[in-house]
């Protein structure tokens, strides 16, 4: 991002008009209002997490300040949901990061059948995540799913997929998986056959192994491009919601109590407008935090490929 | 050897591409399956098609009405936000301040915002307000949930034009419209159809507050599916041609725009 300015300004320029000078303030006053409009509701939300506020009982409603993030480090569900949540995060953009990239390295040629398979890659992406859920649904169903059927041919009977505790989040990954492995290809893609040529003829020339090349030359030059894919895909899957909501609601049991659903069926079905909003608000500072360490890295990596931003 | 090891990587690709196509084919092939014949098990995979699940969905279910909600949303939806989005991103990238980059990481920094946690106050304010089921709180809502990056996208795709042209076009005569118009749109008209391509991907594929926010008279086609899977969910021959008539408008506009796709998803990552 360059953030070098130039502003011509000769000692005894005419001043210019008014309105020529203000016209960019003016251009982005509707995209920063809106912007922090996009806040109201968010502190409102902040506001109720500091309320004992339950629609079923008006009456309680009080102002406790932090009680329910005391609460909720000593609620064993909560850290139950911290730690689903992160695995669910770490396996989906670990596994989609390592696939991504080899499904990238196998299409990197401009070749008109690279071009073809990448763009039928591009199909997951464009359905709805409610409606993969379905598709999944439809597979994986324990008793005449075409996958249930598939594994007990090679022996394995009787798998529930995502109706047993012990596979849920496996069933969910893969579901995850199948829809947002493009998304990492295509950006990582994007950046291979962008990297400058020179240094890999030099490596060819030179006779250089292709695991050193790789290890070498191509991941440290692609660094700056897979730490974007993975925040990304970081910050959309600890907020994950409609794949898993759609495939198990949670469940079974609380396998699957993502920080997202678990506030959903806080307030649908507890009414707990105060813990739902405390839990988001949670979620939220995990998200910045977490994605201010990621932005660091990417400047830092931009500035040695680039040089001085 | 090389010859052997690119035929490997040819069918590797293959293999990657045909599973990753296998749930939409296996989907699509169900709606075509009488019910019997979807759960059946063994799976089916040769059978006597039917379209009598497509028939009923017509003649039962109002699809119309459903996709005018999605198309309906999402172009509008779209719109609003490049009318937005495009001075935005065009005074920060031309006229680049020192905030400007705060500006923008703050900007994106609201789409980490989870739905869930705002969904409370937007449920009530859209209430009092009178929007509940209305395509109008859905398009305010898809308008502001992409916007961040919108201007975000259009700015990467902004910064890479050359800025002198401006310059340089003034200095031939052309007024602030003509330099607009003739020089500086068709430069930007690709960054600006990939962005509003994918807003409109985002907002036909938004479930949750489709959902939470629609009952039956603002209801995209995302709603009417769940709607669909609820009461009958275990009709699954007829469920998969509900959804396969939700996602072929999409996946179509999608191939047609494939190009712009890829660009508008690549964006600021590769630059």
């Amino acid at each position: 991002m360059s953030t070098t300015v130039i502003i011509p300004t000769p000692a005894k320029a005419p001043a210019r008009p008014l309105l020529p000078r203000l016209l960019p303030y003016l251009l982005s006053l509707p995209a920063l209002i809106v912007c922090i409009g996009i806040l109201v509701p968010f502190f409102t939300a902040a506001w109720y997490s500091l309320q004992r506020y339950n629609l079923a009982m008006p009456l309680n409603r009080e102002f406790v300040w932090f009680g329910q993030y005391l609460d909720m480090l000593t609620d064993p569900d909560f850290w139950a949901t911290v730690r689903v949540s992160a695995v669910y995060a770490a396996s989906t953009v670990g596994l989609e990061l390592l696939l991504g990239l080899g499904i990238a390295l196998l299409l990197r040629e401009r070749t008109r059948f690279n071009n073809i398979v990448s763009v039928a890659l591009l199909l997951p992406l464009m359905t709805a995540p409610a409606i993969a859920s379905l598709m999944w649904k439809l597979m994986t169903n324990p008793n005449f799913g075409v996958l249930s059927w598939l594994v007990a041919l090679f022996g394995v009977h009787d798998f529930r997929w995502a109706s047993a505790p012990s596979s849920a989040m496996f069933t969910v990954v893969l579901v995850d998986i199948w829809v947002y492995t493009p998304f990492m290809m295509v950006l990582l893609l994007a950046g291979l056959r962008s990297l400058p040529q020179q240094p890999f003829e030099a490596a060819r020339l030179d006779g250089v192994a292709g695991h050193f090349v790789f290890f070498r030359i191509t991941l440290p030059m692609l660094a700056p491009y897979i730490v974007t894919a993975t925040l990304f895909r970081m910050l959309d899957s600890m907020q994950q919601f409609d794949i898993v909501y759609a495939m198990t609601q949670g469940g079974p049991g609380d396998s699957l109590m993502l920080f997202q659903v678990r506030a959903y069926l806080d307030f649908f079905q507890y009414t707990n407008v105060g813990t739902s909003a405390a839990l988001m608000i949670v979620l939220w500072a995990l998200t910045y935090a977490l994605s201010n360490v990621f932005i660091k890295q990417w400047l830092k990596l931009r500035e040695r490929t680039h040089g001085a931003a | 050897m090389n010859r052997f090891k690119t035929q490997l990587a040819g069918g590797i690709a293959w293999i990657i591409a045909i599973l990753n196509f296998f749930p939409i084919f296996w989907m699509l092939l169900a709606s075509f399956k009488s019910e019997v014949e979807a759960v059946q098990t063994p799976p089916l995979f040769f059978f006597h098609p039917t379209l009598a699940n497509y028939r009923d969905i017509f003649a039962l279910q109002d699809y119309a009405g459903y996709a005018f909600n999605s198309i309906a949303i999402s172009v509008l939806a779209t719109l609003l936000m490049l009318l937005v989005a495009v001075p935005a991103a065009f005074a920060m990238a031309f006229y680049p301040g020192r905030y400007t980059r705060d500006i923008l990481l703050w900007m994106l920094s609201t789409k980490m915002l989870p739905a869930v946690g705002v969904l409370v106050p937007i449920y009530l304010l859209s209430r009092d307000l009178g929007l509940l089921d209305t395509r109008t709180a859905l398009v305010i809502i898809d308008f502001l949930s992409n916007l961040p990056i919108a201007v975000w996208m259009l700015f990467t795709f902004f910064r890479e034009t050359p800025k002198d042209i401006i310059e340089a076009s003034r200095i031939d005569g052309a007024g602030v419209g003509q330099t607009i118009l003739y020089v500086l749109l068709p430069l930007v008209a690709p960054g600006i159809a990939s962005t509003a391509l994918l807003s409109i991907i985002l907002c036909w594929n938004e479930a949750f507050w489709s959902l939470n926010l629609t009952a039956h008279n603002a209801a995209p086609l995302t709603a009417f599916i769940a709607s669909f899977s609820a009461p009958q969910g275990l009709f699954w021959a007829r469920l998969s041609a509900a959804s396969v008539l939700a996602i072929a408008p999409i996946l179509v506009f999608g191939w047609i725009s494939q190009r712009q796709l890829v660009r508008g998803l690549t964006f600021g990552a590769v630059k």
